[in-house]
């Protein structure tokens, strides 16, 4: 937040199109990380591969440092205290996995199936979270608030929305379950390309809730901050007001990743033992 | 009057009144839910946050759209 | 990198990109850009293969352990509590049954002794009723000889007194039963 303090007194002059840039310059991908005021650190190039820019942008390697603090997390700091009660960080890690695995896995998908994806659903949910938790330290940016970065991440659940209905219910099965039963076939030529389109309108609405309440709150903050560009030092109070949001987005952080986990594996679990 | 910024925030402001609405009758229930039965209050609290953000999800789709039509 | 800034003079970072997305610097954030679909696909499977392997999987499978022991130690406990419970239940029975048979011993003997008591006293009531009826019947008996004796007595006494007074010979026999005649017809 100090960064961007400075930033936006750094950028002088005051008008209405310098706060929009500013905002979207902070919120947006870019080609450099700045962690600190006047600290600019360039990064990767022009790496194309078949046409697609793959460069290393300051998204992804939000998505890297996020990953390796989810390894971090899990591979060297807990440690594994298999004979008496567990505590500190281990602690933490472990009631969160097993939230994870009891509320969200095995009561959506079943008791084996949910056991044998959890670590999926355990990735899902520590990704995210250490995403938007991320982007509310002034080090680093929101990749969250990218939407290519959810849109990713709801096509993998996509995939396995697929791959989950065709393992479990044949091919044929799979397109029985777009047909639901008890109903006279002549309506099927209707229901058919609408249970289509909510196949993938689910993966859709997914990426699109995460994406937006992470760029909401963000751009919010932002903005109230941008007020100081407006009117200088006037404008110092809303730092309080932005307080205030910055809290609020460290709720809906933890909230948008569990919502996240378990709508997944609840369309996932749909696709798997289907409840019509 | 009538450009596209202008009305974009005006859809934006609409499309918030619908999600305010909705959450706000969403926790209303809840407050009442859990009154009646302090028992059930974690539940009635984890069913609440899931369909607030099931409906803000939806908001926030035309959200999206409203900053899209902002910049075309 | 300077035919993109078209009109991003505002903006302070140099973008690479040339896509139509950054030429307009609001809608640039509502457009995906295959790159870091790609690049997120990558770091996701990434953490999730490495993980899988070396943290998920163990942590996962050590819960699991730890639930299964919890579930056996409960189990083993209940058990022990219910065998427990019968061996009390067993001992108290047999806390009870002693002092039911001690009881009913207590009851017996003093049942048998009322019993015999009694028995005594019934036995000692009739014998005395016994000689009691005895000697009524004695007593009763008695008076019927004395009455008798009485009776024989008297009838005697009148005949040797009218034979005084008639002064004749009277036939014992014949005025005996005569005397005996207005006898019970006096007395009946």
């Amino acid at each position: 937040m100090s960064s961007a303090a400075t930033d936006a007194s750094q950028a002088a002059s005051s008008g209405g199109q310098d706060v929009s840039a500013y905002v979207i310059h902070h919120v947006g991908n870019s080609d450099s990380w700045h962690p600190l005021p006047g600290v600019g650190v360039p990064l990767g190039g022009d790496f194309h591969l078949f046409g697609i820019d793959l460069g290393l942008s300051l998204h992804a390697l939000m998505l890297l440092i996020a990953g390796g603090i989810v390894f971090l997390l899990f591979g060297i700091l807990y440690k594994k205290q298999s004979d008496r009660a567990p505590s500190g960080i281990t602690n933490m890690l472990e009631a969160l996995v097993l939230f994870v695995r009891d509320e969200i896995c095995v009561n959506y998908i079943g008791e084996k199936d949910g056991k044998r994806l959890a670590p999926f659903f355990l990735n899902f949910f520590f990704m995210v979270l250490v995403l938007n938790l991320m982007g509310l330290i002034p080090l680093f940016s929101t990749a969250t608030a990218n939407i290519s970065v959810t849109m990713g991440l709801a096509l993998i659940t996509l995939t396995m929305m697929i791959i989950g209905g065709i393992v479990k219910n044949g091919l044929v099965g799979f397109f029985q379950l777009f047909l639901p039963p008890g109903v006279p076939k002549a309506v099927y030529i209707i229901l058919f390309p609408i249970e289509l389109m909510g196949l993938f309108i689910k993966p859709f609405a997914l990426t699109i809730r995460l994406f937006a309440n992470m760029l909401g709150g963000h751009i919010v903050i932002f903005s109230l901050l941008g007020l100081i560009i407006s009117f200088g030092w006037f404008g110092v109070p809303s730092l309080a007001l932005a307080l205030f949001v910055f809290f609020l987005e460290l709720l809906v952080a933890f909230i948008q990743a569990f919502i996240f986990t378990m709508l997944s594996a609840m369309f996932v679990g749909d696709m798997m033992h289907p409840s019509h | 009057m009538f450009s596209a910024p202008g009305l974009a925030a005006i859809g934006a402001g609409l499309v918030v009144i619908g999600a305010g609405v909705g959450i706000g009758r969403i926790a209303g229930s809840a407050m009442d839910g859990i009154s009646r039965q302090p028992e059930a209050s974690n539940k009635i609290q984890t069913a609440m946050i899931i369909g607030a953000a099931l409906i803000e999800g939806v908001a926030f789709f035309c959200a999206v759209l409203c900053l899209l039509a902002l910049n075309k | 990198m300077a035919d993109n800034i078209t009109n991003n003079q505002h903006m302070t970072e140099e973008v690479q990109h040339s896509d139509p997305a950054h030429t307009d610097p609001g809608s640039a954030l509502v457009i995906p850009d295959p790159g870091m679909v790609i690049w997120t696909w990558l770091v996701f499977f990434l953490v999730l293969f490495i993980l899988r392997r070396f943290a998920w999987k163990p942590i996962l499978k050590s819960l699991e352990e730890r639930e299964e022991s919890i579930k056996n130690s409960i189990g083993d406990a209940e058990e022990a509590n219910r065998s427990l419970e019968r061996a009390m239940q067993d001992q108290r029975t047999l806390i009870d049954e002693g002092r039911k048979k001690a009881a009913g011993a207590i009851n017996d003997a003093g049942n048998t002794a009322t019993a015999a008591a009694d028995e005594l006293r019934e036995n000692a009531r009739k014998e005395s009723e016994k000689m009691i009826a005895e000697a009524r019947s004695e007593i009763i008996r008695e008076q019927e000889n004395a009455l008798a004796e009485l009776k024989s007595d008297v009838g005697d006494l009148s005949v040797m007194v009218v034979s005084k007074l008639l002064d004749a010979d009277l036939d014992n026999d014949r005025n005996r039963g005569l005397a005996k005649e207005y006898m019970t017809a006096l007395s009946g």
